[in-house]
Formats: C-alpha cells, sequence, structure tokens
C-alpha cells in the first residue's frame, strides 16, 4: 500500500519542533486550544488569536500549501458568511439595499467569526494537520478512548485506500464503456451501482478480514510500534499553550 | 453537509458533543468482533463514495449517501459518521474537532431515522418498490439532514435565519441526487446480494436478536 498516501493532502510531515512531541499531547492541545478559541468574541482578541496561530503553523513548519489549502475551504464560505449574515439581520444598519438593511452589527459578528473559524483551523493544522491517522488512534488508544472505537477508526483507516483502489478499477471499467458522467438520471443510476458494488466488495472483504483476524486470536487491541513517551518538550509546548491561552483570555476580560 | 469551526456557540457545540457522543456510544455498544469489522470497511466503502462528485449544473456536489449508511448500518451509523468526519478533519481539514459532535448528529441522525422508517420495506422489496423505498430514505436523510443544520444555525442567532434558509434551500437538489443514487443501490444490492439488507449489523433493541447474526 502507497502508505503516504492516496488522501491527505499534506506531504510527510517534516521533522520540526511540533514533530517530535507525544502524539497524545498534540492531541490534547489541539482539542484544548480549539474548544478555548470558542470562547473568546472581541475582534481584537481573535485577530491575535489568528496571529498565534499563524506562529504556531510557523513553529511546526506546516507547507505553505497545506496552510493555503485549507484555509482556502474555510474562506469561501465564510465569504458567503460576510455576503448573506448582515443582510435584513437586526442591529444598526450600515447601508440600506432598497428596504433591505445591510447591518453593521451583523458584519461584525461575520468577522469575528471568520477570525475564530481561521485561528482554530491554523491551531489545528499546526498541532495535527500532518499526523499520521495510524499515529492518531494508537494514541487515542493511549488515553484510554473505548477500545471499539479506536478498533473502528484503525480498520477503518486501513481499508480506505484499499476500498479506494477498487472505487478506481470501478470507475476505469465505466470509462472503457465509454461513461460519461453527466448531469442525467443515467449517471446517477449508474453511481448508484457503483456504489452498490463497492458496498458487495466491502462485505465481502470484512468477511475474509474477520476470518483472517481469528486466525490470529485478535483480541482488540492494536499493538504499536511507537513508544509514546512524555517528555520536557511537551511539558514546554503545554506551558506555551497555557501561557498563549490565558494571553487571550485577559485581552478578553480583563 | 457539515458546519464549520467557529461559527457555533459555546452551548450549542456542547449539546452536539454530548448528543453525539451517546450516538456513537450506543452504536458502538451493539457491535461485536464481526459487525465491527463489518461496520468498519463498510465505513471506508462510504468514505471512498462520499468523495464521488456528481455533476449538477455548472458545479458537482459530492455524495455525502447518510440515507444509505444508515439503511446498512441502523445504529452504528453514528459511530461509522463520526470516524469519517474525524478523518475528514485530519486529511483535509473539512470541519474540526468542536464541531465533531454537532455534525455527527447532523448526518447521523437522519441516517438512523432512515433505517427506521425506510429500512423494512427496503429490504424486502425488488425492482421499483426498492427504489422508490431507497429513494425515499436518502432525500430523507438529506432533507432531516438539512433542517437539523438549519435549526443549529438558527439556534445561534437571529442573524443566521437567512444563511439557514440558503442552506435548506441548497439541500434540495442534493436530495433529488441522493434519493436517485441510494435508490439504485438499494436495487443493485436487492439483486446482487439479496439479504445484505436485511442482516444490517447493528439491530435496534426491539427487534428479535436472532436471525440478525449471518451463519458463519
Amino acid at each position: 500500500m502507497d502508505d503516504h498516501n492516496l488522501f491527505t493532502d499534506a506531504p510527510p510531515e517534516a521533522a520540526g519542533p511540533v514533530h517530535r512531541l507525544d502524539p497524545r499531547a498534540r492531541i490534547v492541545l489541539a482539542f484544548a486550544a480549539s474548544f478555548s478559541l470558542v470562547a473568546f468574541r472581541d475582534l481584537p482578541v481573535l485577530s491575535a488569536a489568528v496571529v498565534l496561530g499563524s506562529a504556531l503553523c510557523a513553529v511546526a513548519r506546516t507547507p505553505f500549501a497545506v496552510v493555503f489549502n485549507r484555509l482556502l475551504g474555510l474562506n469561501l464560505f465564510m465569504a458567503t458568511l460576510f455576503v448573506l449574515l448582515p443582510i435584513g439581520a437586526p442591529g444598526r444598519p450600515l447601508l440600506m439595499i432598497g428596504q433591505i438593511p445591510y447591518s453593521a452589527d451583523a458584519l461584525l459578528q461575520a468577522g469575528c467569526i471568520a477570525l475564530r473559524g481561521n485561528a482554530i483551523v491554523l491551531v489545528l493544522t499546526a498541532l495535527i494537520g500532518g499526523m499520521e491517522p495510524v499515529t492518531f488512534g494508537h494514541a487515542m488508544q493511549h488515553l484510554r478512548v473505548p477500545a471499539k472505537l479506536v478498533q473502528l477508526f484503525l480498520f477503518t483507516v486501513r481499508y480506505i485506500a484499499v476500498l479506494d483502489q477498487e472505487q478506481r478499477q470501478l470507475r476505469t471499467a465505466l470509462r472503457v464503456r465509454a461513461f460519461e458522467p453527466g448531469m442525467n438520471l443515467h449517471t446517477l443510476r449508474t453511481y448508484g451501482n457503483l456504489v452498490g458494488m463497492l458496498l458487495v466488495r466491502a462485505l465481502d472483504r470484512s468477511e475474509r478480514i474477520h476470518a483472517a483476524m481469528r486466525c490470529r486470536a485478535f483480541h482488540g487491541v492494536f499493538f504499536s510500534r511507537h513508544e509514546f513517551g512524555l517528555g520536557r518538550a511537551d511539558a514546554a509546548a503545554g506551558a506555551a499553550g497555557l501561557v498563549a491561552i490565558a494571553a487571550l483570555a485577559w485581552m478578553q476580560w480583563a | 453537509m457539515h458546519i464549520a469551526e467557529g461559527i457555533l456557540s459555546a452551548p450549542v457545540l456542547m449539546a452536539g458533543a454530548a448528543a453525539g457522543a451517546a450516538g456513537v456510544g450506543i452504536g458502538l455498544h451493539r457491535l461485536d468482533d464481526r459487525s465491527l469489522v463489518k461496520v468498519a470497511v463498510l465505513s471506508s466503502a462510504f468514505f471512498v463514495a462520499s468523495l464521488i462528485k456528481v455533476p449538477l449544473g455548472p458545479v458537482s456536489v459530492h455524495l455525502i449517501l447518510n440515507g444509505l449508511t444508515g439503511l446498512l448500518l441502523g445504529w452504528a451509523v453514528f459511530p461509522a459518521v463520526a470516524v469519517a468526519l474525524l478523518l475528514q478533519a485530519l486529511l483535509f481539514g473539512f470541519g474540526g474537532l468542536t464541531t465533531l459532535g454537532v455534525n455527527t448528529v447532523i448526518m447521523g441522525l437522519p441516517g438512523l431515522a432512515s433505517y427506521y422508517l425506510f429500512h423494512r420495506i427496503a429490504a424486502r422489496s425488488q425492482g421499483p418498490v426498492a427504489f422508490m423505498a431507497g429513494f425515499m430514505a436518502g432525500a430523507f436523510a438529506i432533507a432531516l439532514g438539512g433542517l437539523l443544520l438549519a435549526a443549529t444555525l438558527m439556534s445561534t442567532g437571529e442573524a443566521f435565519w437567512n444563511i439557514a434558509g440558503v442552506a435548506l434551500g441548497a439541500h434540495v437538489p442534493i436530495m433529488l441526487v441522493e434519493g436517485c443514487v441510494t435508490g439504485s443501490a438499494v436495487v443493485f444490492l436487492n439483486k446482487v446480494r439479496p439479504g445484505t439488507l436485511c442482516a444490517n449489523v447493528a439491530p435496534p433493541i426491539l427487534e428479535a436478536q436472532p436471525g440478525a447474526e449471518p451463519a458463519a
């Protein structure tokens, strides 16, 4: 299997300081940071958060293309928010479009949402954006996430690439038969059949996997070559995160 | 069909996380070793299928298939959706960690509703009836998902009402697309591998347990 990786837009992670942290620490920090960012609601605080997020991406040496891609998707949506949110919304009108007010308050709200969204995505990209899904799964296991969920996650990760291969095969077969997708019922029915075939193959495969796992006396725990260990760097990263959040909180409430 | 990071307020996110966790918990509780592998491989299949793009006028939409996922997985639709969303966040940066719960509910709950409403007839019919059952399951799951999404946005503030409206309207063409694809997939499964839909992997408590497990 081409391990890295049919799906992610991120190239193998650069060996930056974030990469060297314990994966568990990265996940916990990512959760803590994104949930704390939800609480901030002033423009200057959120701007500072975006600056901190960008700095974190720079420290993590996340490739610019990855950061750009991820922010692009988010901000296409945020752009529609800037247009739609203030139309007809309550609050001081900035200008009137005919009879309909374009609300200044809602525009400010859209700005805050956009900044908050960008800050969260920047932090996530820096902390866990380049992490291998398998590493993520093992880290979840060590973080006491329920074993069944971890198994489900790891099995899913494992077979996405395999089933993508199946899907490519089926699509090649369609192309060979001169199938051209368009906006018509034929396309939808063909895709329905393709999905159906994919599911049939997936079910057959799951039977074989289950049999193979039983042969090997699998009892629900995956072994990992990763040795997890919290070190001084993790403590420093945690402290830095705490200081950053505390500074933002101080800006917001003091 | 997901809500981006940064929009929702903390109480909405927390409520979503709690509801999502409950759904995932119940779904996982009903899985044994064999069905767990089955659900995992099917989640991979649905993940891959959701990358299929369908042309729709000047743009293209990607498949969601939460209705079909619900028909096949029953309660296990919640863990399957949660894992798929987590992977999307990890691999592509779509969505994120704070919205994981809310988005799991927005996609998973309609799948479960489709299961309860349409599974019986979809599993036991052929041809046009099976297509209609599948169509309804697929279209209904998208409609309910759109409604949940709109309701979630509206709970954030009055300013969001027109966004919610636009989001809801955008779901109408997707309903038709998903309905047709799900309908054909159900017809296909019933023809090619009868019984696939009968032996759902995480049977609801009320249904008789024996018979749900396929013979080894």
